[in-house]
C-alpha cells in the first residue's frame, strides 16, 4: 500500500513537471486558458455576491446556458465509451493509442458538467445536502439525484482505469487485464447510462410536454455518438499536427465510420420530430413553433436553429460521401461543424424551448448576460486546461518519456 | 466469466428501475375524500387565534338546515338605528309634514325593476325597525338573508352550503358566513367596476430587461 | 369541554404534528441518529479546516463584540442544522428559536416563528369560483404583505388570467391587464399552487426539501433548498417562485407572525411558494387571499370534513381542475355559480 502511495506521488511529481515544460505554442495554450479561467472565476464571484439576478435566466426560463452546455458535456463524456468498447471489450486494437485520450476526455468533460451544474445552483454552499447519509439523498425518487449518482460514478471509473493502466506503465509493467476489463465493461453500460438518465432527467416531466417525449433518450444517444467522437477527431488531429504521438489513419476511419452512422440516425429523429410536431401541430407543439418559427413576434432562437440544422446537413453529407469515396479529405471541417451543430441543438435548442412557452403560455425570452456567458468560457477553459495536463501527461507515459525512478 | 458480468450488471440495474418505481402507483390520495363521512370534532385550544378574533354574530335561523352558523349582525351597524327614532309616525304622514329632505333621501334603487320592486317590497311601511316578506310576514333586520333568499333561491341554496358568500373567522367550525347586504348594497346589488387594487407589473418589468 | 381541560397539560395534542415525517416512506431510508453523528463529523472537519485558514479565529478575536459572536455561533448551527422534515421536536423548537434570536439580533425588532404542525383529520383543499372572480388583485396585494415576499423583484404567488368569453386558453389569457374590471366580454381564473396530491415537485427535489405535509400543504425547507429548480421545471402549474436575488422587505411591512415552512424572511437561491398560509390555515384562519377576496370566490376548507364549505362544493356544484390529464391530483378546484 505504501509502496503505491509512493509511486503515485512520485507519478503526479513527474506530472505536473511535465505539464510545466512544452514549447512556446503550449505555454501561449496554456496562459490563454488560464486567462479564460481567472475570467470565469470572476464572473462566478460576481453571480455568487449578487445572486443569480446577474444572470438571464428568470422565473419563465429557470435553466439557462449552464444547464445547456452541462447537457451537451454529458454526451461528450458518454461517448469515450466509442473508443473503450473497441479496445477493450472488442480486443480490437485500434484505438489503443486513442483511448486513454478519450477517457481523459471523459474526465474533463464530467469535470465541467458537474462545474456547470455548480455554478447553476442557487446555494452551491448548501450542496453537501447532496451527499448520501450526511445530507438527505431523495433517491430513488428523484431523477436528478439518479444523475448525481451516475455522473459520479462515471467519473470514478473513468479516473481510476487510466490511472490503473498509467500506474501499471509508469512502472513499466503490462496492465493485468482481469483489474481493468471488468471496470472497462462496466463504464460501457454506464455510459449509455449516464446519458440515458440525463434525458430521463428532462423526458421524465410531463410537464413540459418538449421533452416529454420517449424519443429524447435514443437521440441524447445518438447526438452524443456523433458530438462526441467528431471532437475526439479534431483532438487527435491536433495531437498528430503538434505532438510527436502519432495515430494511425485506421483510428480516424473507424471514428469517422461511427460518427457517419451517429450523425445519420441524429438527423432522421430530428426529421420524426418535425414530423410529429408539425403535420398536425397541437397545443404541444408551440415549443417547437417557437424554436423554428418564433411565437407572438419573439424568435430569439430561429437563427441559431437554422444555423444548426444547417451545419448538421452539411456535415453529414460530407461524413457520407467520405464513406462512399472512402476519402477524408474534409473530416475535420465536418466534425467541426457536426460539433458546433449539436452544441446547439442540443443546449440552447433543447433546454430553452422546453420553457418558452411557459405552463401558462407566457412567453419570455432568454439572452444570457456577459457574466453568464463569463463563467460558461471559465469552465470550458478549465475543462480544456485539465484534458491538456491529463493528455499531456498519459502521451508521456505511453511514450516512455515519464518513468518510475525511484527503488522501493 | 464476461456473460456472467454481463448479466449481473442488468439485474442490479433492472432491480433498481423497478425498486424506484414500485411506489408511484399508489391509491389516488383523494379517494380519501369520498372515504371520510365521518363528522369530524375539532380540538378548539388549537384555534386559539380563530377564537380570538372579534365579530358580533348571531345565530341563523334557517329551520330547514341540519348544523347552524352563524351569521354577523345587521342591526347594530346601521348608525341610526333604531329606525323608528325618526320614523315614528307612518311614512305618508311624514310626507305630509313636509320636514323636506333629510337623512337617506338620495336613495335610489337599481335593484330588478319598477314592476317587480320599491321600497315597500322590503321595508316594512308600518314597524320601520322591521324588514317584511312579500307575504307580509315581518323579517329582523339581523336576518335579511330571508328578505333575499325570496327570490334570489339558488344563491340562497349556495350560501346555505357554502359554495356563496364570504366567509368570515377562519375555516374551523363554528362557521360564520357574510350575509348578502355584507358584500352586496341592497340598494343597488351588483358589483362595480374599478381598477384592479394592484397592476400585475412584474412580467412587464422583466420583458424590459431583456 | 374535557377535551378542553386536557389540552391545557399541553402535551396530548402537541405532539399530534409530530407524526407528520413519515421517515423512510419516500427513499429516505437512513437512520436518525447515524445521520446526525455524520454530520457533526462534518461540522467539526469543517471547523478545522476553518481555523486552519484563521477564518474562525478572526469571528473570536473579538471578544468583545458578543452580539456578533453568538450570530456567527447561531448562523453556524443554522447551517449545520438537518433538514426540518426528520428534526425532532426538540430540534424544531431549537432551530425556531434560533431564528427568532438572529432576527432580533439583526434588527432588534421580535418576531414569532411557529413550528406548528399538522391537526389529525385535516386536508386542506381550495375551490375557485371563476363566475364570482372579477379580476381586482385584492389577494395578490394580501398575498405579498401576509406573506414577506421580495418587494425588489415583485414576486407574486397568485397570477390572475383574464380570460375572453368562449375559451379557456391561457396561451391568449391576458396576465397582465391594465384598465378597469371586470372588463366586458371577459372572464377571470386565478392560478397558484394547487398543493397537488401526486406532487411532481416533491418527487424532483434531488436533497428532499419539499415535501407534502399531512394536511396536504406541499412545503419547502428554506435552509434545506439548494437551488437547483428541477421543481420549478417539473411542476406544470407554474406554482413555484425562486428567488434570484436576497429579497427586500422594509422592516416595517414584514409580517412577524411566521411559520418555519411559510412566511419566514428567504434568502437569495432558494425556492418559495405558496402555501395555503400554512401560518394562518393551521391556526384555523383562512389564507390571506381567501380573507381579502371582497368577491367570495375563494373558499378554503378541511375536505375530510362532510360538513365544511369545500365539501359542500365539491359534493353538489360541477367542479374541475386544470390539466388533469397529468395525473397531478390538485387540491384546487375550479367552479361555477
Amino acid at each position: 500500500m505504501m509502496r503505491q502511495l509512493k509511486i503515485f506521488r512520485s507519478l503526479v511529481k513527474d506530472c505536473i513537471s511535465n505539464a510545466m515544460q512544452g514549447p512556446r505554442t503550449y505555454h501561449w495554450w496554456m496562459g490563454v486558458l488560464t486567462f479564460f479561467m481567472l475570467l470565469g472565476a470572476y464572473c462566478y464571484y460576481q453571480q455568487l455576491s449578487k445572486g443569480l439576478i446577474v444572470t438571464g435566466m428568470h422565473d419563465s426560463v429557470s435553466w439557462g446556458l449552464y444547464i445547456s452546455n452541462f447537457t451537451f458535456l454529458v454526451g461528450v463524456a458518454a461517448a469515450s465509451v466509442m473508443l473503450v468498447m473497441p479496445t477493450y471489450v472488442l480486443k480490437d486494437v485500434d484505438f489503443s493509442k486513442a483511448v486513454l485520450i478519450g477517457e481523459g476526455l471523459a474526465v474533463a468533460a464530467l469535470v465541467m458538467c458537474l462545474a456547470f451544474v455548480t455554478v447553476d445552483l442557487g446555494g452551491p454552499a448548501r450542496a453537501w445536502h447532496l451527499i448520501p447519509f450526511v445530507g438527505l439523498f431523495n433517491w430513488p425518487r428523484s431523477m436528478l439525484s439518479w444523475d448525481v449518482l451516475v455522473l459520479n460514478g462515471y467519473l470514478f471509473i473513468n479516473i481510476t482505469i487510466p490511472l490503473y493502466i498509467l500506474m501499471s506503465r509508469y512502472q513499466n509493467k503490462e496492465p493485468n487485464k482481469k483489474f481493468y476489463l471488468p471496470g472497462a465493461m462496466i463504464s460501457v453500460f454506464w455510459a449509455v447510462g449516464i446519458h440515458m438518465v440525463t434525458a430521463f432527467l428532462y423526458a421524465g416531466l410531463p410537464a413540459r410536454p418538449f421533452w416529454n417525449s420517449s424519443l429524447l433518450g435514443p437521440k441524447f444517444l445518438a447526438s452524443a455518438f456523433a458530438a462526441g467522437p467528431a471532437l475526439i477527431i479534431i483532438i487527435l488531429e491536433m495531437i498528430n499536427r503538434f505532438t510527436t504521438f502519432k495515430i494511425d489513419h485506421k483510428s480516424f476511419a473507424k471514428l469517422a465510420l461511427v460518427v457517419t452512422v451517429a450523425a445519420q440516425i441524429n438527423l432522421i429523429m430530428l426529421g420524426s420530430e418535425i414530423f410529429k410536431e408539425f403535420y398536425a401541430q397541437t397545443h404541444h407543439s408551440l415549443s417547437a413553433v417557437y424554436l423554428f418559427f418564433g411565437l407572438h413576434g419573439k424568435s430569439g432562437l430561429v437563427p441559431w436553429t437554422y444555423v444548426s440544422l444547417a451545419l448538421n446537413i452539411i456535415a453529414t453529407s460530407i461524413l457520407t460521401l467520405h464513406l462512399i469515396l472512402k476519402s477524408y479529405r474534409w473530416l475535420t471541417v465536418a466534425c467541426v461543424f457536426l460539433f458546433v451543430a449539436i452544441w446547439i441543438e442540443k443546449g440552447m435548442g433543447l433546454i430553452i424551448p422546453g420553457f418558452i412557452p411557459g405552463p401558462w403560455g407566457d412567453i419570455v425570452e432568454y439572452t444570457p448576460t456577459w457574466i453568464e456567458v463569463g463563467v460558461t468560457i471559465g469552465i470550458w477553459a478549465m475543462g480544456a486546461f485539465l484534458f491538456t495536463v491529463l493528455v499531456k501527461s498519459a502521451i508521456g507515459i505511453e511514450q516512455g518519456k515519464l518513468r518510475f525512478k525511484g527503488s522501493v | 466469466m464476461k456473460r456472467s458480468w454481463i448479466y449481473g450488471i442488468v439485474l442490479i440495474y433492472t432491480v433498481a428501475v423497478f425498486w424506484s418505481c414500485s411506489d408511484s402507483h399508489q391509491k389516488s390520495g383523494l379517494a380519501k375524500i369520498q372515504e371520510s363521512t365521518d363528522t369530524i370534532s375539532y380540538d378548539m385550544s388549537n384555534f386559539a387565534q380563530v377564537q380570538d378574533m372579534e365579530i358580533a354574530v348571531v345565530l341563523s335561523q334557517i329551520e330547514e338546515l341540519d348544523s347552524q352558523f352563524l351569521v354577523p349582525t345587521r342591526a347594530r351597524e346601521i348608525s341610526s338605528f333604531p329606525c323608528s327614532n325618526c320614523h315614528t309616525k307612518p311614512l305618508a304622514q311624514l310626507k305630509a309634514e313636509k320636514i323636506g329632505k333629510s337623512a337617506h333621501w338620495d336613495i335610489s334603487l337599481a335593484h330588478a325593476n319598477k314592476l317587480s320592486m320599491d321600497c315597500s317590497t322590503c321595508h316594512n311601511m308600518e314597524k320601520p325597525d322591521e324588514l317584511t316578506s312579500l307575504t307580509k310576514n315581518s323579517i329582523s333586520l339581523d336576518h335579511s338573508y330571508k328578505q333575499c333568499s325570496q327570490c334570489h333561491s339558488t344563491q340562497f341554496n349556495d350560501w346555505k352550503g357554502g359554495a356563496h358568500g364570504k366567509r368570515l373567522r377562519g375555516w374551523v367550525p363554528p362557521r360564520v358566513a357574510q350575509t348578502c347586504v355584507g358584500c352586496h348594497n341592497p340598494h343597488k346589488p351588483a358589483f362595480e367596476k374599478r381598477w384592479p387594487s394592484r397592476l400585475n407589473t412584474a412580467k412587464l418589468k422583466q420583458e424590459q430587461n431583456h | 369541554m374535557n377535551q378542553e381541560n386536557k389540552c391545557g397539560n399541553n402535551c396530548a395534542c402537541g405532539s399530534n404534528g409530530e407524526k407528520a415525517a413519515p421517515v423512510g416512506d419516500q427513499g429516505f431510508s437512513q437512520l436518525g441518529d447515524a445521520k446526525t453523528s455524520r454530520r457533526g463529523a462534518l461540522q467539526k472537519l469543517t471547523l478545522g479546516l476553518l481555523t486552519g485558514a484563521g477564518m474562525a479565529s478572526n469571528s473570536c478575536s473579538v471578544v468583545g463584540d458578543d452580539i456578533k459572536k453568538e450570530k456567527s455561533s447561531l448562523q453556524w448551527d443554522e447551517f449545520f442544522k438537518d433538514n426540518y422534515r426528520l428534526m425532532s421536536k426538540k430540534e424544531k423548537t431549537a432551530t425556531v428559536q434560533r431564528l427568532e434570536r438572529l432576527y432580533e439580533l439583526n434588527s432588534e425588532k421580535k418576531i414569532n416563528v411557529s413550528s406548528k404542525g399538522a391537526t389529525e383529520n385535516v386536508l386542506f383543499g381550495y375551490a375557485f369560483n371563476i363566475s364570482k372572480c372579477q379580476g381586482y388583485m385584492d389577494c395578490v396585494n394580501a398575498c405579498v404583505e401576509e406573506n414577506n415576499q421580495d418587494r425588489s423583484s415583485q414576486m407574486q404567488y397568485i397570477r390572475i388570467h383574464e380570460h375572453k368569453n368562449g375559451q379557456i386558453n391561457f396561451e391568449l389569457a391576458e396576465d397582465d391587464y391594465f384598465h378597469e374590471v371586470p372588463a366586458a366580454g371577459h372572464f377571470y381564473m386565478g392560478t397558484q399552487c394547487y398543493h397537488c396530491e401526486n406532487p411532481p415537485c416533491v418527487e424532483a427535489c434531488p436533497v428532499g426539501a419539499t415535501w407534502k405535509e399531512e394536511d396536504g400543504i406541499v412545503v419547502i425547507d428554506y435552509d434545506w433548498c439548494i437551488g437547483c429548480r428541477y421543481c420549478m421545471a417539473a411542476c406544470p402549474y407554474d406554482g413555484r417562485r425562486f428567488n434570484w436575488q436576497e429579497p427586500q422587505v422594509p422592516e416595517a411591512e414584514v409580517n412577524k407572525e411566521q411559520h418555519y415552512l411559510g412566511n419566514r424572511l428567504r434568502k437569495s437561491g432558494v425556492m418559495e411558494k405558496c402555501t395555503f398560509c400554512i401560518q394562518r390555515s393551521r391556526n384555523g384562519k383562512n389564507p390571506a387571499c381567501v380573507e381579502a377576496c371582497p368577491t367570495g370566490a375563494r373558499i378554503f376548507g378541511n375536505i375530510l370534513d362532510p360538513k365544511s364549505d369545500i365539501r359542500w362544493v365539491l359534493d353538489n356544484k360541477k367542479v374541475f381542475r386544470l390539466k388533469e390529464d397529468l395525473g397531478t391530483e390538485p387540491k384546487f378546484w375550479y367552479f361555477m355559480d
